[in-house]
């Protein structure tokens, strides 16, 4: 049975449990089965589904040890000796640890390294603010050569990781780390650059991204009413052609991440419609804080506001 | 590495490191995923006084900080041999415990498995 065929049959039989990671690994692993070019590069968390690709391909997984520097420089060599290699490591350690590496060892040299970020936003709830990842999107969005994907399912997860390899440059995926409600129910060919409208509406526009936040953002907007909900998974560059359209129609846009609601998603969709369609905006976001609680994800969600209730609040306040 | 030679080359005698050498990382024994060994020799090289203890015996490391600086002029490296997640059965030389949380049912496991020792988990 292939990777493949693994995951789907986990997906069909078990969505609650497939996380977006997990189908990012399955997909490196049908990359590599199908491409003898793969790689899988590690920084200490092969036990984190990717002891299935070490067993199967020892030779092609290469664990650095807890050096994402190290890691990172040796990802950005490899995919410049003719190797596709896979990153795999904290968003935070890849972007922010190694983002010298990252910047100059791998944009620079537009060296074709997939880095799949994985524990993003607030899912490493108990680990703490040292392992967070926040300030991601912001730190990648500035990076020049750097495509940016924020999975919103671990359907999605899939498709995106075959569509960044397939992009055959440096792309960043967002992974989370929590199995979060499915919101595709099939794949489909992931198109870099691409949004999706979601739910249509005529009162609101809602861009959002992301594991967990995608579906509970959904859950907000059927409680909401006549809004319209875009999955907006690449970041940069982002689909301006649709933002523009959408919210020239509706007037109104509400974007909603895990991420500080500074540099993000908000940001991006902030950019655009300043210059191409101003209308009033709303950002919903991480405050610009530190998280220094400790606790179960969906609490932390809860607190800040990021489940579907404290969603459908922040725009009802924001537009009465 | 930077701070070792900086600390080295500023001649802070009066700074220490300790380092918890318990031989594992999440992915399994330092030596098989990324080797660290000779460890205390690469101290050495950087200029520290080096020296290996029992991480778990108080009274060997309590020794060892009464007479730092080892050597004049030099930083003191400690390294303290220690065994990941020590006393527990579940914890005891498992890689897995490098991010493991008790959960409600271990802690209580962890009490009784302390207290079947006679022991407070070596904090004194």
């Amino acid at each position: 049975m292939t990777a493949l065929a693994d995951l789907r049959e986990g997906l069909r039989f078990d969505p609650a449990t497939t996380t977006a990671f997990e189908a990012c690994r399955m997909a490196q692993l049908d990359l590599a089965l199908e491409d003898p070019r793969v790689v899988s590069v590690e920084a200490d968390l092969g036990d984190c589904w990717g002891l299935k690709f070490r067993e199967s391909m020892p030779d092609r997984f290469l664990d650095f040890g807890i050096a994402e520097a190290s890691a990172t420089g040796a990802a950005a060599g490899l995919a410049m000796s003719g190797k596709r290699p896979f990153l795999n490591t904290f968003g935070t350690f890849a972007l922010m640890r190694a983002a010298e590496q990252v910047r100059l060892d791998i944009c620079y040299h537009r060296a074709p390294v997939v880095i799949a970020g994985m524990f993003t936003g607030i899912a490493a709830g108990f680990s703490g603010p040292t392992h967070h990842a926040i300030e991601d999107l912001a730190v990648a969005r500035a990076l020049p050569n750097l495509t940016v994907i924020a999975p919103a399912d671990a359907v999605q997860a899939y498709d995106a990781t075959r569509a960044a390899f397939a992009h055959n440059a440096a792309v960043y995926l967002r992974l989370g780390v929590e199995p979060g409600p499915q919101v595709y129910d099939a794949h489909e060919p992931f198109e870099v650059g691409r949004g999706r409208v979601l739910r249509q509406g005529d009162r609101l526009t809602i861009v959002t991204c992301g594991v967990t936040i995608v579906p509970e953002v959904l859950m907000a907007a059927e409680r909401l009413g006549d809004v319209e909900v875009v999955d907006m998974p690449t970041i940069k560059p982002i689909d301006r052609e649709l933002l523009v359209r959408s919210a020239s129609r509706t007037g109104r846009v509400v974007t909603v991440e895990e991420h500080s609601a500074i540099g993000g998603l908000g940001s991006a969709v902030a950019e655009v419609l300043a210059e191409h369609a101003p209308v009033p905006l709303c950002r919903i976001g991480l405050p610009d804080a530190f998280v220094k609680e400790i606790g179960d994800y969906a609490e932390q969600l809860r607190r800040f506001e990021l489940d579907a209730a404290g969603i459908e609040r922040r725009v009802r306040a924001w537009v009465s | 590495m930077g701070a070792a030679m900086a600390a080295a080359h500023y001649r802070l005698d009066n700074l220490v490191v300790i380092v918890d050498r318990n031989g594992i990382q999440e992915d399994g024994p330092t030596e098989e995923i990324m080797a660290l060994e000779p460890l205390a020799d690469k101290w050495r090289a950087f200029g520290w006084a080096t020296v290996e203890v029992d991480g778990h015996d108080v009274g060997e490391l309590s020794n060892v900080l009464h007479e730092v600086p080892l050597t004049w002029n030099r930083p003191t490296a400690i390294i303290a041999k220690t065994v990941k997640g020590k006393g527990l059965s579940f914890s005891e030389n498992t890689n897995t415990w490098h991010y493991g949380h008790l959960s409600a049912d271990l802690k209580q496991q962890a009490l009784r498995e302390l207290a079947a020792q006679g022991t407070d988990g070596g904090a004194r």
